[in-house]
């Protein structure tokens, strides 16, 4: 957030130094434009940065002979009749054929071993192993053969025009689900300063996530009323240290008060304030994204390098989708061409795509396969917190820090150990 | 889909929809776009003087105030006014003046003038009041001339944009008649509602965000013809520049305390936006809660238990009316008539207390019990 802030800065978008350096004839780019076009581009590289989810979990992919091992161990022990209903409950969830012809894998489940299954008589379990070893040699040669094929398997012409369609749907409602919290955010952060917008993009998650994931049934049913306390009392937090922050930047001299009139000489009041609300709204559509995702895609019985192929083709359906919605081709040229040798927009680019947007993003499809969903609401307030941290590293002769802050700041840390350890 | 939770979503649609129907005017306001309306430089700034046949706007000046001892701050304020146009009649409005002229030209709506809370809300009302009677420039004390008014008179109507969004009230000019001064006297008496917040109230009722609001609607509904039209002066016309015509005294006279917490609230404008997140969120989860609280106590069992509660809270009743025991039952010197060996459960108790005739009465022989009895008959 700070690296993709400080590129949506003056320090590069300012005409005047442009002009100065005579890095090119801006006399057909209005100020305007131009942000608004950087606005575009770096949506666009977030899409981008989406659609290499998919190869980074190629790589951070288990050695399949150590897969396979460590799945036969479990298998095993597993009766063949648990396997057809649990299976069968699991496919009927899917409206996707590609996930059937991926691998049977997913016909086997992950859970731990139930109980019955360890006192069957010796002989069932042979018997039921033997199926299993069947099965498994099919899991065996699907793994083995894994390939871009098999990541989109959609495109096999076995699969109904039927379902390819309702996949395309299903994707393309993602796609703009997730379009428009990203541009808000970016639109954001050329308004605001970037702790305000990771502050209420971050809040506007947690709350709307947190919200929908129990109203749909997703999250689980319990201490309710506890959670929401806490939850409350990390809010409140926030609260604070959204409070704290316009007291700090007066005190740092980065907000000053007009002595005669009493108003505060921020010219850009209204930018901030325009900029929350944006950003806030704007974020709300990531709970529809969250549940829509946990429904269709989300279960553990898809691999990650599954989902990293949903989420990819997610990616270029955003692009697609953001093409009529960005300036002229001329326009957007000239902007880009402007940065071409400067090696400070282009080193706190790729930082804050390698460093940022795809590890976080790699991150939270991680946790959604290995915790509960509701778990992964608590990476938003970890999220604020590290902001903080961030601001006070990366401007440490600006930062003020006032009693409130850091109680705040405590509470928060302390909501948010708590919420991890009982959403986990 | 639950009954409960459908009864919830219904409920907090009807909330949005109608929060949305009530607030839409000031919705409309967050997308501001004046540019068709804007008074160009080469409107108003590129000619030294102004032909007077193509003034629209009579030469008056209208300024109002409680009485005609104007307070010292701003005086200098009005003397430039006063001073840089000598060709213009110049009216002061004092509270007096201003009811007079309510009673004699507009009294169908002298009983809402006279029941304003607040005395800036009259000060404000008056304004439209008189615009539209005689048209001219009205200047709010507090702002002084800077340079002569001739140009804005050309146009059949202005008023001057406000930051982020929005008009204000403090300058206006108009033809005697302008439409958009009617739809501001004829929707007062709608706008007068209590806020709670004095603050709100004024500005809502009578002030820039009444002025506004209503700007929204007449722009919207109104066919923009060059009678017609309502110009806006941009801000840097207005203050601040080498070429604006006013510049600002210390003004705001009326503010209270709320006013000046409302500006403070400037200063916190991230944490406003938070507030009403963080609100958003604590009333749907609590309706979340109280939802799964009634999932988990199904409509049976809280029917049993209402109805517990109220026999309960009836025992209690007959307790504090008759006395007797903890269990409600009338005293024992009257459950003398009842027959003690019928065995009630609770049911038949709460029936017959109901009605009288159904108690198992144990009826006294007299002639064979009371010696004294003689039957007269």
């Amino acid at each position: 957030t700070k690296s993709l802030s400080v590129i949506q800065s003056d320090k590069f978008l300012s005409l005047d130094s442009i002009r100065s350096e005579g890095r090119m004839d801006i006399s057909r780019v209005t100020v305007d434009q131009m942000r608004e076009a950087m606005t575009i581009y770096l949506t666009f590289l977030h899409f981008v940065a989406i659609m290499l989810l998919l190869p980074i979990a190629a790589l951070f992919r288990k050695d399949p002979q150590v897969e396979r091992e460590s799945e036969m161990e479990q298998e095993h022990e597993y009766e063949l009749q648990e396997m057809s209903p649990r299976g069968g409950g699991t496919i009927e969830g899917r409206s996707l054929s590609m996930d059937l012809s991926l691998d049977l894998s997913n016909l086997i489940p992950h859970e731990p071993t139930p109980p019955a299954a360890s006192v069957l008589p010796s002989s069932s379990s042979s018997s039921s192993s033997s199926t299993s070893a069947s099965s498994l040699s099919l899991v065996s040669n699907s793994t083995n053969s894994f390939s871009l094929q098999n990541m989109f398997g959609f495109i096999l012409p076995t699969i109904s025009v039927g379902s390819t369609a309702l996949y395309i749907m299903k994707l393309t409602i993602l796609a703009s689900f997730l379009m428009i919290p990203v541009f808000t955010y970016m639109l954001a952060l050329s308004l605001s300063p970037a702790f305000d917008v990771a502050l209420i993009q971050n809040t506007s998650v947690f709350e709307i996530v947190t919200l929908l994931y129990g109203v749909c049934g997703i999250s689980r049913r319990k201490y309710i009323f506890r959670n929401f306390l806490v939850m409350s009392a990390a809010l409140l937090s926030i609260l604070i240290i959204s409070y704290t922050k316009a007291t700090c930047d007066m005190l740092a001299g980065k907000l000053s008060i007009n002595p005669t009139t009493g108003e505060v000489s921020d010219p850009f009041l209204f930018d901030r304030l325009k900029a929350s609300l944006l950003c806030g709204l704007g974020n709300l559509p990531v709970g529809l994204f969250a549940v829509m995702w946990n429904r269709w895609f989300g279960q553990r019985s898809n691999t990650m390098q599954q989902q990293s192929a949903h989420l990819s083709l997610v990616g270029i359906i955003c692009i697609i989708m953001l093409a009529p919605f960005g300036p002229g081709f001329t326009i957007f040229y000239d902007c880009i061409q402007l940065f071409n040798g400067d090696e400070l927009f282009w080193l706190t680019l790729v930082g804050s795509i390698f460093l940022g947007t795809v590890p976080f993003m790699y991150a939270l499809l991680y946790l959604n396969r290995v915790s509960p969903p509701e778990y992964l609401t608590t990476c938003n307030l970890g999220a604020i917190i590290f902001m903080g941290i961030m601001e006070w590293l990366t401007e440490p002769v600006q930062t003020t820090i006032v009693r409130w802050e850091v109680i705040g700041y405590i509470i928060l840390s302390l909501s948010c150990i708590f919420l991890s350890m009982v959403l986990n | 889909m639950r009954k409960e939770l459908k009864f919830l979503i219904l409920a907090n649609v009807s909330l949005v929809f109608s929060i949305l129907y009530y607030t839409f005017d000031l919705l409309t306001l967050c997308i501001d776009d004046t540019s068709k309306e804007a008074l160009l430089d080469s409107d108003i700034n590129n000619t030294p003087t102004v032909d007077e046949s193509t003034m629209l706007i009579p030469k008056i000046i209208h300024q109002t105030y409680k009485t005609e001892d104007i307070p010292e701050q701003w005086i200098e304020s009005q003397k430039k006014c006063i001073d840089l146009h000598p060709d213009y009649e110049y009216i002061l409005w004092t509270d007096k003046m201003a009811h007079d002229f309510m009673e004699k030209e507009y009294p169908w709506f002298l009983p809402t003038f006279d029941s304003y809370e607040y005395p800036i809300e009259r000060a404000d009302a008056i304004r439209y009041f008189i615009l539209y009677k005689f048209g001219g420039v009205y200047i709010d004390l507090d702002d002084g001339c800077e340079r002569r008014l001739d140009p804005l008179l050309k146009f059949p109507a202005f008023v001057r944009k406000t930051s982020p969004t929005g008009i204000s009230n403090d300058v206006m000019g108009s033809v005697p008649g302008h439409p958009f001064f009617l739809k501001l006297m004829k929707s007062l008496r709608h706008y007068k509602k209590d806020w709670g917040v004095p603050y709100m109230t004024i500005m809502g009722s009578t002030g820039p965000i009444f002025v506004s609001v209503i700007w929204k609607q007449y722009k919207r509904w109104t066919k923009m013809t060059a009678a017609n039209v309502v110009r806006i002066l941009q801000p840097n016309d207005y203050k601040k520049s080498t070429h604006s015509f006013f510049s600002i005294a210390k003004g705001s006279s009326w503010h209270l305390d709320d006013a000046h917490f409302m500006k403070s609230l400037e200063n916190h404008v991230l944490s406003c936006v938070v507030i009403g997140f963080v609100f958003g969120f604590w009333l749907l989860y609590s309706e979340y809660c109280f939802y799964c609280w009634l999932c988990s106590n199904s409509i049976s069992s809280l029917k049993k238990s209402g109805i517990n509660l109220l026999n309960s809270l009836t025992s209690l009743y007959r307790k504090y009316k008759y006395g007797g025991d903890e269990s409600g039952l009338p005293p024992q010197n009257i459950t003398i008539m009842f027959d003690n060996n019928v065995e009630f459960n609770k049911k038949n108790k709460q029936k017959r207390s109901r009605k009288d005739s159904n108690r198992n009465i144990m009826m006294v022989d007299l002639e064979k019990n009371c010696p004294t009895y003689t039957d007269l008959s």
